[in-house]
């Protein structure tokens, strides 16, 4: 199973440690507060709900994450098989 | 990942029992009064420092120490609201905008330290602190933009003597180790003072500016995000992935235009055209708004704006810039609009990579660079464009421009 690399805020530079980690194989969860954040135009793939659930289960338990406007798995940053 | 909010990656990482930093060394490191005392208490050198409360006791700490002095607020970033209290006639003004951009509305004071600036970034790996990341800032603007502080860029390799840049490290591990990280990122802001490093700040988190994304791996070699995803999850990274490979000499600069809206962009592709520029990042659209260049205060909307200096021997390379036009009835407006205690961060990055970067230690410059320097928008009408780099270490204030290039430096309004 991959590992999910989860990045709090999705602002522009946070767009080059995405495909990086993509390169390295690894599934990215973005957060930001603000929908038109670069990190988060794309759509959210239904596979990524099951990564991002305990992470959405800690904002509604706790509120412990409150400047979470948005959740996304960016269906460009699908894991890929990293290269041998 | 150029944001601060270690609070929230703490308390994930906590919450799921992820590696990363206690949400003790977040707090610390959110608050830069709690930071400083816990550095003092650690025997991290750090310039004198006190929390102010009230005018009256800026007042009182203006009249015993001096007026060299900066107010800032406790608990924000980006410079925002941070002023040097020696170009200040009205206190109780700086002291209301510093509370201002204070979410606890509370300020702080600390000397000012004159001396070169460095930003550093290291991965801290079972206590251990490796700092491949190492740059001068570049502060030329400090006196157009005074009191507010604004950084227009930096160098890479340091110009700093080897000796100093040892120190430098040792005291940004030295830090690390007093806010309590054990594993994870620390990107530190130092200035050397009479030939030691005093700790402005440290951060516990990636730092912003393109950094560690793109600086360091043009400098180094050192797939810096790399290693800082691999120590994210938890996994290892040996001291020889953090070792430097190159020194390639890296500048960025960012452009401050001045206020007004955006009414056509154009030129980037030809921008990028210019041997050895790297990156030209420019987010800016028609119909933006650019608020007055007063701090760090990351905008709503980015942009730049250059107009063909007329009188330049390089006015065709610098016409192949990218070119905003603003209409200047809105200049004004936006002024009013935006109020002078807010402003954008600078819009553009330009990294050149060494092939065009023709500076060396005695401050010789070629063709690249030049055009660089003038391609870039100056605020105020001109521009010390370029600091002499001939004596090795800045000392305080040592900004000083170099004559051949007085005379050809753009002038853009």
């Amino acid at each position: 199973m991959n590992k999910t690399l989860f990045i709090v805020s999705g602002g522009i530079e946070a767009v080059d440690a995405a495909k990086r980690a993509k390169e390295m194989g690894l599934y990215v969860v973005v957060s930001d507060r603000d929908p038109e954040a670069p990190d988060s135009l794309t759509q959210t793939p239904a596979s990524s709900q099951m990564s991002m659930a305990p992470l959405k289960r800690l904002r509604r338990r706790n509120g412990l994450v409150a400047r979470f406007a948005r959740l996304t798995a960016s269906s460009a940053w699908q894991p890929m098989r990293p290269s041998r | 990942m150029a944001a601060d909010a270690p609070i929230t990656v703490a308390t994930v990482t906590t919450r799921l029992g992820l590696p990363g930093i206690s949400l003790a060394t977040a707090e610390l490191a959110c608050d830069k009064l709690t930071m400083k005392r816990r550095f003092s208490e650690r025997g991290v050198p750090v310039p004198w420092f006190a929390e102010i409360c009230t005018v009256q006791e800026l007042q009182r700490v203006a009249i015993e120490r001096g007026r060299n002095l900066v107010i800032k607020p406790v608990d924000s970033r980006g410079s925002r609201g941070v002023q040097r209290i020696a170009q200040i006639q009205d206190l109780a003004k700086a002291y209301a905008l510093a509370r201002s951009h204070s979410p606890t509305e509370r300020v702080m004071v600390e000397e000012y330290l004159d001396g070169p600036q460095v930003s550093t970034e290291s991965i801290v790996m079972e206590g251990r602190c490796y700092t491949p990341g190492f740059s001068d800032r570049n502060y030329e603007y400090l006196d157009t933009f005074a009191p507010f502080f604004i950084e227009n860029g930096g160098d890479l390799p340091s110009h700093l003597p080897p000796d100093i840049q040892t120190k430098v490290r040792d005291v940004v591990s030295k830090a690390a180790e007093a806010l309590g990280v054990t594993d994870g990122t620390v990107k530190g802001d130092i200035v050397v003072h009479n030939g030691e490093p005093y700790v402005i700040e440290l951060a516990a988190r990636l730092s912003g500016g393109f950094f560690c994304t793109r600086e360091i791996p043009l400098n180094t070699g050192v797939d810096f995000i790399g290693c800082a995803i691999k120590v994210a999850l938890g996994e290892s990274v040996s001291p020889e992935e953090l070792k430097p490979k190159t020194s390639a000499a890296v500048i960025q600069r960012y452009a401050f235009p001045k206020p007004g809206r955006v009414v056509s962009v154009s030129g980037a592709e030809e921008a990028m055209k210019i041997t050895g520029i790297t990156d030209v990042i420019i987010t800016a659209k028609p119909g933006d708004v650019i608020p007055p260049a007063v701090t760090n205060v990351p905008p709503p909307r980015w942009c730049w704006r250059r107009e063909p200096p007329a009188k330049l021997p390089w006015r065709r390379l610098t016409m192949r810039w990218p070119v905003y036009r603003l209409a200047s009835h809105e200049r004004a407006a936006a002024f009013s609009r935006h109020g002078s205690s807010h402003s954008y961060v600078a819009p553009i990055y330009i990294v050149p990579s060494q092939p065009c970067v023709l500076v060396d230690r005695r401050g010789t410059e070629g063709r690249g660079y030049r055009a660089l320097l003038l391609a870039l928008a100056t605020p105020g009408g001109s521009s010390r464009a370029y600091r002499d780099r001939s004596d090795g270490v800045h000392t305080g204030g040592n900004i000083q421009a170099r004559p051949s290039m007085d005379r050809e430096t753009a002038h853009t309004d």
